[in-house]
Formats: structure tokens, C-alpha cells, sequence
């Protein structure tokens, strides 16, 4: 297996790497992790994979791009990787556009709970196909269009068009959301 | 950003959720490598079943069957499931990111799952799923070809075959909706490329 054969020769500049993108990422990627599995023992072996893979892919680093945009890049590859795997089937995630029109299962409940808003959007976002999840998780990890075009490989008119319909989606769902003054 | 205090914006929900700190120890990245390397072994172990028995199932058939062309016929499904396991694990799923995976966007990683996912399909198609058919086709050759005490004989098999014909139908069926559905999303996907393009 390619990677794992230097795990014994210590190389430290792929440890440092590892290191501060973990301190730094650190919270992100368990974030980011919720998105994906909702189940918290298959979520947390995926936090685990995609650090094991993060380390792994640090032998590559080549400051190509920001550590930022690496980091978000693998970890997004591994959660959608882990979709693909678990899911075997497309046929019940949604693109943006479907989600707008799914009715929302929680509606009606007070939106007081902050724990309760979280799994609400949790559940939003994990209906949804990886691209758009990889959108969705951006726009909320505050990142601007350019970074999310970056990291997902759209054209900023996609982008943009996406972010509006995310914006729209979130404001409807949540009341207040949604930050139109951005 | 708007009404942060207020506890319902999205972007403030998403941020101040509750996590832990899940960074790994050296030790820990070691250990799951071990385990990668396992499961991985595992995983190839699992792939090897189904053919493995369809080679012994062909090879007994070739060995006690007297029909000639009942005996070609399993041979044949012997040598298409051994040529199969070459073929089949070639870019197999395996449990690791490939080197160059971070120098990809998303899209073209999505892009490049979804259709290694469809290519394995076609190929558990043709070099599993096709020796399994071949080889339950060469045990049923003397019901076709041969006269009615052969019929006779394979009578007590019917229910077992009945079951097998649903298995192998709802099999077929299911996969090529699967293959539908990954077809559909590349479909997408090129979609947005081309709209990038322009």
C-alpha cells in the first residue's frame, strides 16, 4: 500500500505538516465529518480515515495551494469516498435544487434549541449529493467564493449561483439565517 | 453576519457545534495503518470468494461430467473466472486515497469515483456474474440438449433453480439501476464541466 511504507522512517516534515493543519483543522474536520455520517461511531472512524489520510497526503505537499485548500480537498475526497461506499445508491441524495422543494420534517417545532437547529442542519446536509455537501459545508465554514471554487473545482459563476440557492434554502429553514447581507 | 446572537443562524449553528479534539498521535496514524492493511486483505479475500467457488464448481464439473460438450462448456467458465481475477482487481476499491488525491478539485475526484465505481460494475459483470452463468449454464446443458430421462433427472432440482433464476434476475436488476443512477450523476457532472467550459 503506497504511503504507509514511510510510517516507520518518521519523516518529520510530513509529522509538522500533519501536526499544524491538525491543531488548526482540527474542529473543522469533525465538522465537516458530521455532514457526512450521522451515525457517531461510523463518524468517528471517518474522522479518524480522513487524518490517517491527511497525514498520508502530506508526503505530496507541495505548497501548489494553501494548506487550507489541501486539507479541505482531503478531507472532502475521503467523506465522499465514504458516501459512495455507504450509501451503494444515488437515488436518495438530492442536489440543491431537489432539497429546495423536500419539506422540512422539523418545521413547525420551536427553533429555540441550539442542538436541535444543529441536527436540523445536519439533516439537510446530509440529504445532499457530495458536490453541493462540499458547497454547503463552505459557505457555513464562512469561505469565500473564490476558496470554495478552489476547493470544488466549479467556475465562480456555479459558485455563486449555488451560495444563492444555499442562502435561500438556509433563510427559509431557519427563519433567520441565511445571510443575505453577505 | 447577521443575528449571530440569536442562535439561528445557520453559520453560527454550524460553527459552535460541539466537538472534540481528534487529532492523532503517531502511534495512532501506525495503528490504523495495520488496520488499513487488514481491512484491505480482507476486502481482496471477500472479492475472491464468489469466483473461487465458481472455478471449483466448473473444475469438479469438467472432471465428473462425461458429456464432451458439457465438459467444454465448464472449462470454458474455468478459464473466464481465472482470466476474471486478474481483470476484476485491476483498480479495485481499495481503503487509501490515492498519492495525488489533494491535487484534485472535488469535482474531478467525485468525477473520477463514480466512474471507477461504474467501470467495476461492468466488470464484476463480465468477468464474475458472466463465468456464474456460464457455469450453472453448462450443469443445465442436458436439459436442452439431451432426452427425456436427462430431464427427468434434473427435475428434483427445480425448486434449487427457481431460487437461483430469482437470485440472478433480482441481481442483474438491481446492478443495472446502480449502474443507471452512477450513469445519471456522470451525466451531471459533465454537465457543470461544460458549463465551466464556456
Amino acid at each position: 500500500m503506497g504511503g504507509t511504507a514511510s510510517i516507520d522512517s518518521g519523516d518529520t516534515s510530513q509529522d509538522h505538516l500533519y501536526r499544524n493543519a491538525a491543531d488548526q483543522y482540527g474542529s473543522a474536520l469533525e465538522r465537516l465529518a458530521r455532514a457526512y455520517e450521522s451515525d457517531p461511531d461510523k463518524r468517528r472512524d471517518l474522522v479518524q480515515e480522513i487524518h490517517f489520510q491527511l497525514w498520508r497526503s502530506f508526503q505530496r505537499f507541495d505548497s501548489r495551494c494553501s494548506t487550507r485548500t489541501w486539507v479541505y480537498r482531503v478531507a472532502h475526497h475521503v467523506a465522499a469516498s465514504h458516501v459512495l461506499r455507504e450509501r451503494r445508491t444515488f437515488s436518495r441524495l438530492v442536489n440543491l435544487e431537489e432539497l429546495d422543494t423536500l419539506p422540512d420534517k422539523h418545521q413547525g417545532q420551536s427553533a429555540a434549541d441550539q442542538r436541535m437547529n444543529l441536527e436540523r442542519l445536519s439533516v439537510l446536509i446530509q440529504q445532499l449529493k457530495p458536490l453541493d455537501r462540499q458547497v454547503i459545508i463552505s459557505y457555513l465554514e464562512d469561505m469565500d467564493a473564490a476558496s470554495i471554487g478552489e476547493i470544488t473545482g466549479l467556475s465562480p459563476a456555479n459558485v455563486a449561483m449555488r451560495d444563492h440557492r444555499i442562502k435561500n434554502i438556509l433563510a427559509r429553514r431557519f427563519h433567520a439565517g441565511g445571510d443575505h447581507a453577505q | 453576519m447577521r443575528n449571530d446572537s440569536s442562535g439561528n443562524n445557520p453559520r453560527t449553528i454550524w460553527q459552535n457545534q460541539p466537538v472534540a479534539p481528534s487529532a492523532m498521535t503517531l502511534e495512532a496514524i501506525r495503528r490504523k495503518a495495520r488496520k488499513l492493511h487488514a481491512k484491505t486483505r480482507r476486502e481482496l479475500i471477500g472479492t475472491i470468494a464468489a469466483p473461487l467457488a465458481v472455478i471449483v464448481f466448473s473444475g469438479l464439473g469438467a472432471a465428473i461430467f462425461d458429456d464432451p460438450r458439457q465438459r467444454t462448456v465448464f472449462m470454458l467458465a474455468l478459464a473466464w473466472a481465472v482470466a476474471g481475477q486478474f481483470f476484476l482487481h485491476r483498480g479495485m476499491w481499495t481503503a487509501t486515497l490515492p498519492g495525488d488525491a489533494a491535487l484534485t478539485t472535488g469535482l474531478e475526484f467525485y468525477r473520477r469515483e463514480i466512474e471507477r465505481r461504474s467501470d467495476l460494475f461492468r466488470r464484476v459483470l463480465r468477468w464474475s456474474f458472466g463465468p456464474l452463468v456460464l457455469a450453472i449454464g453448462a450443469l443445465l446443458l442436458p436439459i436442452v440438449t439431451g432426452g427425456a430421462a436427462e430431464r427427468g433427472a434434473y427435475r428434483n432440482m427445480i425448486p434449487f433453480l427457481t431460487l437461483l433464476a430469482v437470485w440472478l434476475g433480482g441481481f442483474f436488476i438491481v446492478r443495472v439501476r446502480q449502474q443507471r443512477q452512477l450513469q445519471r450523476e456522470i451525466e451531471e457532472l459533465n454537465d457543470i464541466e461544460r458549463e465551466k467550459k464556456r
